[in-house]
């Protein structure tokens, strides 16, 4: 691992209650979990997360006595994603972050993220994640219109979502909720958003003073029922026009309200920038864990990262799992258990990724981490060409920060790094 | 070789879906020809394009044998049709080849279109027609409403019609025993002049032709000199046989009555024509079997590589694709906005989209398809007299004396309760109301006289939709009749875009126009400029639309387990981008020069 930057700890929690009608994540729906009795499941697979935790940390503690590295895998921001990690009975959140503290450096500022659905969240739950020192919590309220909500296919209404966001400021400062927007109407059925759903919204984020907001365009992922809804023509799509409208008055406000925009979806109040988030955006390693988790890892060879995967199936990664403690000699994370590697980088296709991931943040990709991650090399003199092309066509300004027009442009700047 | 009296030839009809293939399937299981193991689901239809359509596009033929309850052992021979009116031809001899035909009504849908469609078919070529009632697992099956109305709408016995299920696999012996009771057994003669009809035939690169036939009378074997009656080319008999499922069978001859076919080092395709009739050199019959005719392509189009350097690679595809397909034909031409390509022809629209389809997916070919066109004979005022298959050729207005187009008598079968619309379409289609017979009480015969360039675009869905899928539809080629045709060209940005060209009548001029450039505008993807689209007629600006600058187009979520994935399909926009056909500025996507193909009024 660099120095410059600690890597993160995500976890997946794959279980929902229902799955969502835009979701294309790897989590299934208790509908899908027919063969076994939810709760069996949850906790036989809880188990496997606590034994591939300890796998990883007996493999790091062999490295470190064979390669005589001083410190364990040290982790200053953890995730636990999802699904609905919120589905989980909280003794078991309770046991996995121990049992992440006890196997891994992690400190006591570290930023720990809860993800959780208005429709799960109880008083109790939340009392245990205070408990397991989780600081963090971001709740999936994505609209304050039943009606949308129910076309999204969320389990919960408009009312349940608030009562969870109170709920939550009572033991959690650092609070995120998600909000899409740009949400279709199913033709002759429901009616689009409007600008009003918008500003609700906003006010929604600064009436209760919640730190972070994720705002995001809705995208019609393949494989999703609104994928197909799309296909078959039966979506009443907001036009383009409209959808930077509603983005710009959320943007404006927000602002106007002293929160920062600091990536093309986020905000936040000064200090509440999602720690681990900025990681996925400044070519920062990440170890997943977890069914269909992606880790990010230096590979033995100079310079190279490997990027790989859990296999998504539950039944699967338990069985890898199941035993208590590991066997095998330890062998490289790439090739652990039954992970698929999606892509190995060489320092030329890293420093793409670190262009593009970088141009997501508001303030473009940092130079001066670029240099510590690439032995001293300079993204200006690197990128000189893509860069200048990205001034003159108005999508970056000459600090390489984003303009309005690179905001709403920015695959033809992603484009321009893969 | 078989006792006459022991062979069986017989098709399977059915409407789409209603289980054609799967009995066909069930009917190889049951007669061992394959083991379930070996089964692939409907082994019949082979390609993939003909499985994912649900439709046959080449006729298939296999040789099973069945050893009835009585004992005896049968031959039957299943010959698997094609089932659109681009093919009617060729159905209309795979027929000629059968004594009897397995007729499939789904017990949950009932007679419908194709059905009628087909019986009337099978009918018209003196078939035994064994009634088959399917899908009885279906909890919504009706076998008993179903039997009344094959008795009462087609007028077949069908009180011991076989009550089945293909997918479940009853009832199958019942079906199997019927044919050999029901079904004729051919009455050929083994000693006459050979008479074999050519229901279908492709290229093999070892063999050359393999010719499908149906021996009417007489008999081939290896080393005959065989004659085709039509062409008067003469070949020598290298080897005939059976068919076996995705197999031939090579056997010592095969004789009256029977199904097979000869190999006789024939190189091209347009040498074996279906509804041909082969016989030999030296013992030749005296008259060809019934109801040859030579297909034309009807319908032409300019096919362009995406990528000028694929020009090669399509026309190698071409000429590979007509190895097996005598209908198709080809020859360079040049677009100004596509470059060099291939002007086609082809049977009807169904035709031209099966082997584009092929082109890009057997071929792996990107390719550009132009505005369809049929052949119009233009007469200039200089006397001179023009043959038009491209709109690009079509010559200074000022020049022209006047116009022929091909005309068609469209002979279409309905329902009674969709007439009325039927009326309105083929009215809307320039179409002129010739006759109108009750076959029964529920179900007549309309005829009209129709331009078949009203024909070749989207006349069939049209007349789908609008009788939500009962109405059957034949057309043949009349004669040539003066219109008055004007060429319609579409502008991009300001630019003519010749490919997009094409010719029309006056009156319609406008209502396609328009139709056009609001198709376009949906599917010309927003750029960072405005794009004016616009359909002028010589100069005359008629319709106008404009596709609006676009203003996002931005990723909205991209973490840690996401970036390679969206990594990928950052590459497939840039790919897409690079594979737009650039007019001026404007990038065009393939699917602008499809979609101006489909212009249903509906829609």
């Amino acid at each position: 691992m660099n120095n410059i930057q600690k890597p993160g700890l995500y976890i997946h929690i794959p279980f929902c209650v229902k799955k969502c009608n835009y979701c294309d994540f790897f989590s299934l729906g208790a509908n899908d979990l027919s063969c076994r009795s939810g709760s069996d499941i949850y906790s036989s697979y809880a188990s496997a997360l606590l034994n591939e935790a300890k796998y990883l940390a007996e493999c790091a503690m062999r490295r470190i006595l064979r390669c005589g590295a001083l410190t364990p895998e040290a982790y200053d921001t953890v995730y636990i994603g999802g699904g609905t990690p919120s589905l989980l009975p909280p003794e078991n959140i309770i046991e996995l972050v121990h049992i992440l503290r006890t196997s891994f450096d992690i400190p006591y500022d570290a930023e720990i993220t809860i993800e959780a659905n208005p429709g799960t969240l109880t008083d109790a739950k939340l009392k245990a994640y205070r408990e397991a020192v989780i600081n963090r919590i971001s709740i999936g309220v994505q609209s304050l219109d039943d009606a949308q909500l129910g076309f999204l296919g969320r389990i919960h209404n408009s009312k349940e979502a608030e009562e969870a966001v109170t709920l939550a400021k009572r033991y959690f400062e650092n609070i995120n909720v998600d909000f899409i927007f740009g949400i279709p109407g199913l033709s002759g059925i429901s009616t689009s958003e409007t600008l009003k759903n918008v500003r609700d919204k906003a006010s929604f984020v600064i009436d209760r003073e919640l730190p972070h907001v994720s705002f995001y365009s809705l995208i019609t992922e393949p494989g999703t029922p609104l994928y197909s809804w799309d296909r078959a023509g039966r979506l009443d799509r907001v036009e383009d026009e409209l959808e930077r409208e509603m983005y710009y008055d959320f943007c404006n406000i927000l602002q106007s309200h002293g929160y920062g925009q600091y990536e093309i979806s986020n905000f936040a109040l000064p200090g509440f920038e999602s720690r681990h988030n900025l990681k996925y955006w400044s070519g920062a390693a990440y170890t997943g864990i977890g069914a269909g988790a992606v880790s990010f890892l230096p590979a033995p060879e100079d310079g190279q990262f490997v990027r790989f995967r859990n296999v998504p199936d539950i039944g699967t990664y338990i069985n890898t799992y199941a035993l208590s403690s590991c066997k095998d000699s330890c062998r490289l994370p790439e090739t652990r258990g039954v992970s698929e590697i999606q892509e190995v980088l060489d320092v030329d296709a890293r420093k793409k990724e670190y262009m593009m991931l970088g141009f997501r943040k508001t303030k473009g990709p940092d130079p001066e981490l670029y240099s510590q991650l690439f032995g001293g090399a300079l993204l200006s003199e690197d990128f000189c060409q893509e860069i200048d092309e990205l001034i003159k066509s108005g999508y970056v300004r000459n600090d390489l920060s984003l303009t309005r027009k690179g905001l709403d442009m920015g695959n033809e700047i992603f484009m321009k790094f893969v | 070789m078989a006792d006459q009296d022991k062979i069986r030839n017989f098709c399977i009809i059915a409407h789409i879906d209603h289980g054609k293939s799967t009995l066909a399937d069930r009917i190889l299981e049951k007669t061992g020809v394959l083991t379930e193991r070996e089964m692939e689901d409907q082994v019949l239809d082979n390609m993939d394009l003909e499985r994912e359509r649900g439709i046959t596009i080449k006729a298939q033929a296999v040789r099973l044998n069945y050893k009835a309850k009585d004992g005896s052992e049968y031959v039957y021979n299943l010959i698997d049709t094609p089932g659109h009116v681009d093919f009617n031809y060729e159905v209309s001899r795979t027929l000629s080849a059968c004594e009897g035909a397995v007729l499939v009504v789904d017990a949950s849908q009932g007679i419908e279109a194709q059905t009628l469609a087909n019986v009337y078919l099978a009918i018209d070529h003196n078939l035994e027609v064994i009634p088959v009632i399917n899908k009885i697992d279906l909890p919504a099956a009706q076998p008993e409403v179903v039997r009344k109305e094959i008795e009462d709408v087609i007028g077949l016995p069908a009180d011991d019609a076989p009550l089945i299920s293909a997918k479940v696999g009853i009832g199958i012996e019942d079906v199997l025993e019927q044919i050999a009771l029901k079904i004729p057994a051919p009455k050929g003669d083994v000693n006459a002049p050979l008479k074999a009809l050519v229901f279908d035939s492709y290229y093999d690169a070892y063999r050359g032709v393999i010719v499908y036939v149906r021996i009417v009378d007489g008999s081939v074997k290896r080393g005959d000199i065989i004659k085709f009656m039509s062409t008067g080319n003469e070949y020598t008999v290298t080897e005939v046989g059976w068919f076996k499922p995705g197999t031939l069978l090579p056997s010592a001859s095969v004789e009256a009555g029977e199904v097979g076919y000869i190999a006789a080092a024939i190189k091209d395709i347009t040498d074996a024509t279906v509804g041909d009739t082969v016989t030999l050199k030296d013992y030749s019959a005296s008259e060809p079997l019934p109801g040859y005719k030579s297909v034309q392509p009807m319908v032409f189009c300019g096919i362009y590589p995406v990528d000028g350097n694929d020009y090669d690679a399509l026309r190698d595809a071409l000429f590979k694709l007509k190895l097996n397909d005598a209908s198709l034909t080809f020859e360079p031409e040049t677009s100004q906005a596509l470059g060099f390509g291939f002007r086609c022809g082809f049977l009807g629209l169904l035709h031209l989209e099966i082997i584009q389809e092929r082109l890009s997916r057997e071929f792996d070919l990107d390719l550009i398809t132009t505005t369809p066109s049929v052949i119009y004979k233009v007469f200039l005022t200089n006397g001179e007299k023009i043959t038009l298959d491209n709109p690009s050729n079509f010559p200074d207005p000022a020049t022209i004396e006047h116009i022929e187009e091909p005309m068609v008598k469209a002979t279409i079968m309905t329902p009674k309760d969709y007439v009325g619309n039927i009326m309105e379409l083929c009215n809307d289609r320039r179409g002129v109301f010739l006759n109108m017979d009750y076959i029964e009480e529920t179900r007549v015969v309309l005829t009209f006289n129709m331009p078949l360039n009203e024909v070749i675009y989207d006349f069939f869905d049209a007349l789908k939709s609008r009788t939500r899928g009962y109405a059957s539809l034949d057309y043949e080629l009349t004669a040539y009749q003066p219109s008055k045709l004007v060429k319609l060209d579409i502008l991009l940005n300001g630019q003519i875009v010749d490919a997009l060209s094409f010719i029309v009548h006056e009156e319609k001029a406008y209502g396609r126009a328009r139709k056009i450039a609001e198709k376009l505008k949906d599917v010309i993807p927003r750029h960072q400029f405005e794009i004016p689209i616009q359909a002028c007629i010589g100069g005359k600006i008629i319709a106008r639309e404009t596709v609006k600058a676009y203003r996002k187009d931005v990723l909205a979520k991209c973490y840690g387990g996401d970036i390679t994935r969206k990594k990928k399909l950052l590459e497939k926009q840039k790919e897409g981008k690079k594979r737009m056909r650039q007019f001026g500025n404007v990038e065009v996507p393939q699917e602008a020069f499809l979609t101006v193909l489909k212009l249903d009024t509906d829609s």
